[in-house]
């Protein structure tokens, strides 16, 4: 339908032309595409480029259609072809090639999909993943320490980067200490920083007691290396904004601490 | 972004786009474009790793002209204690006081006084703090740096202390012109330093207005105008010449020996740039809360490693034991002076150190989240193998450099001759 409505002429992925795409983005930006283009998308653009091409695979998207009768040099087609990607080109500006997609799109949708900034900005979460050795003491600190170099990368205040890589690490050092395995979830919004920590072990029995300063179950081992002086949840609370524990014996022990900005 | 001085900088004519700086250097600071290193101003901590890598010698330290000092009617040399550690043990110390005589300085003035007395004002410093703990030691400019780049919300935990140098340039700045009667600008002092970072925080210091020191020169240089002196010397003399008032009190040259000094319980003593991020990541997730101090210093096993010397640290290290055990004369100091002197201000720094975070991203906090999401959608698209060949010494850095606009993806030679086989 793309083709037809823009008049264009296909470069690569004639066999591909039946493919249905969920959006139209139009962008000269590369990281703009990267940054806000969702998957099976088509690229409308003017960056007659290999960059071009190698964004629209990795922003996932299905195909790519160069403006005002630009042919993009050598190697994109070749790219295209090995990524499934349809190329094409059009005569017409970027203007009028996305008024001439959204009226030949109406009948699908009535109404043209619009997406405010802000819409867009709430839904653009940071969300990384990281995983948590039971036991693997060598280990022991490594995600606090890369979830800390994200957010000061970012360029939160540096105390609230501190309480959060204070909670984090505590966190940690509790599934590494009693857990077999953990997960941790980072999420970041404009307005909050949260922290998932999931793990699967022997679970708490008795989570108020657990809160209790000094309270620990730690091997004497542990202690001999300096964790586990039962301050690690009391500390934890200290430094949260928000933070809910929910655990069960045998199963395992879900923490979710969430930190204002 | 002329914003701040480094002793060390990149000459194109000479670099030949070797990428051995780019990987050595600890803070990522260094990327290879065109074929040709640039060092960010911002990142770099003047450690020096890349200076003593480089094997074409592009990374050329910028040093002080020795002959510069002749402007002064009355000239005093500082000798970092390393210097005296390049020579055998079986040099006197006073041979290398005589051979800098013979080079034209008027005095010889070591450090080991003003570090004794600042180990035992730490000690006093220590018993009244009450914030957060560690306190971190302030003696080497390098880790003062990055901690203020890389480490922000730590700079609280640096001792506020000024360092030996600085408090034995002030002693002769403030006394000798008087009792020479002399104008205060007709002494100069200069130093000789074992590494770049010294030579930064005299020119530019981190922590107050100006250096009270007037030149700062390296060991390697001072070394080879230095050693036909000391060998000349040593071919006539006997240990009856030395005088009976001459002094030799050492200082700080090798790992620990703030700690030892200050005779603490619960320090820790860390080396090497790595290890002390390592450690500096700790301190900031609060492990180490049962340690008072920790001793952070650049280069492995101390000064003796820094990158201006000419000895293998390890042949410094021995010579600088057996000096000791063989000349040193222990240094006094008069607590009670020290304690009145403390509680005026005099060991402290000028101003405090202050946060230098690096901004990755010029924008909001909205846009830099969404920015930090790309990083991480190009990163995964890469091979993340940091092969290096796009110029930046990881893949990781490839990916901020490229949402920062200051690559492109067709520089990644993965990603510009063939998408990857899914």
């Amino acid at each position: 339908m793309i083709k037809e409505a823009l008049n264009a002429s296909v470069l690569e992925g004639v066999e591909r032309l039946d493919t249905s795409v969920e959006q139209v983005y139009a962008s000269d930006l590369m990281s703009d595409v990267l940054a806000f283009g969702k998957p099976n998308s088509f690229l409308v653009t003017g960056l007659a480029t290999q960059q071009a091409v190698i964004s629209a695979h990795m922003a996932e998207f299905k195909g790519v259609v160069f403006i005002r009768g630009k042919r993009p040099k050598d190697g994109a087609e070749k790219l295209s072809r090995d990524n499934q990607l349809v190329l094409m080109s059009t005569e017409l500006d970027m203007y009028d090639a996305c008024v001439r997609i959204n009226s030949a799109t109406r009948g699908d949708s009535p109404e043209p999909v619009v997406v405010t900034a802000q819409e867009q900005a709430e839904k653009m979460l940071l969300s990384n993943e990281f995983e948590i050795q039971g036991d693997d003491f060598a280990k022991a600190g490594i995600v606090s320490t890369d979830i800390k170099s994200i957010l000061k990368k970012i360029g939160f205040d540096s105390k609230l980067v501190r309480r959060v890589a204070i909670s984090t690490y505590e966190a940690e050092m509790n599934v590494v200490m009693h857990a077999d395995c953990g997960k941790v979830i980072l999420s970041v919004t404009p307005q909050m920083i949260e922290v998932l920590i999931k793990d699967q072990g022997k679970g708490i029995p008795d989570v108020e007691q657990a809160m209790q300063e000094g309270f620990t179950t730690s091997t004497e081992e542990m202690r001999a290396m300096g964790f586990g002086a039962g301050m690690g949840l009391p500390n934890i609370k200290r430094n949260t904004d928000e933070f809910e524990i929910d655990s069960e014996v045998a199963v395992g022990t879900t923490l979710r601490m969430k930190f204002n900005i | 972004m002329a914003q701040y001085y480094h002793a060390h900088k990149v000459d194109p004519d000479l670099c030949r786009g070797h990428m051995t700086c780019m990987r050595l250097c600890p803070t990522q600071a260094i990327r290879v474009r065109n074929g040709t290193a640039g060092i960010s101003e911002e990142l770099c901590v003047d450690c020096g790793s890349c200076l003593v890598g480089c094997p074409s010698d592009a990374i050329v330290p910028i040093s002080d002209d020795v002959s510069e000092t002749s402007r002064f009617k009355y000239k005093v040399v500082v000798p970092s204690p390393v210097l005296y550690s390049q020579f055998e043990a079986s040099v006197h110390p006073y041979i290398i006081h005589l051979a800098f005589q013979e080079l034209g300085f008027d005095a010889v003035v070591d450090v080991g006084d003003s570090a004794e007395a600042l180990a035992f004002a730490l000690v006093e410093y220590m018993k009244e703090y009450t914030g957060p703990l560690p306190l971190i030691s302030s003696h080497c400019p390098s880790i003062i740096r990055l901690i203020q780049v890389k480490y922000p919300d730590l700079v609280e935990q640096v001792v506020p202390l000024d360092v030996p140098r600085e408090i034995t340039a002030r002693e002769i700045k403030k006394n000798l012109p008087a009792k020479l009667g002399l104008e205060p600008e007709d002494v100069g002092v200069i130093y000789v330093a074992p590494c770049p970072a010294r030579m930064v925080s005299i020119k530019q210091p981190a922590e107050k207005a100006s250096s009270w020191f007037d030149g700062v020169v390296s060991i390697k240089d001072v070394f080879s105008v230095l050693m036909p002196h000391v060998v000349g010397i040593k071919e006539t003399f006997k240990e009856s010449m030395v005088p009976d008032d001459f002094r030799f009190t050492g200082g700080w040259a090798t790992l620990g020996s703030i700690t030892r000094a200050a005779r603490m319980e619960n320090w820790l003593a860390v080396s090497g740039v790595h290890p002390v991020m390592r450690i500096l990541d700790d301190i900031e997730n609060s492990r180490l809360r049962n340690i008072d101090f920790v001793e952070v210093l650049a280069h492995m096993l101390g000064c003796i490693s820094g990158p201006f010397n000419v000895e293998s640290p390890y042949v410094a290290r021995a010579n600088g034991i057996k000096r000791m055990q063989k000349y040193l004369t222990k240094a006094e100091v008069d607590p009670d002076d020290i304690r009145k002197k403390l509680k005026e201000g005099y060991y402290f720094f000028e101003n405090p150190v202050l946060p230098r975070p690096t901004t990755y991203f010029d924008t909001d906090l909205e846009t830099s989240i969404k920015r930090m999401k790309e990083r991480e959608r190009v990163y995964r698209s890469l091979r993340q193998i940091d092969c290096g060949c796009c110029g930046a010494p990881t893949c990781m850095a490839f990916a901020d450099d490229f949402v920062r606009g200051e690559a492109k993806l067709t520089d990644c030679i993965f990603l510009a001759q063939q998408p990857d086989e899914k």
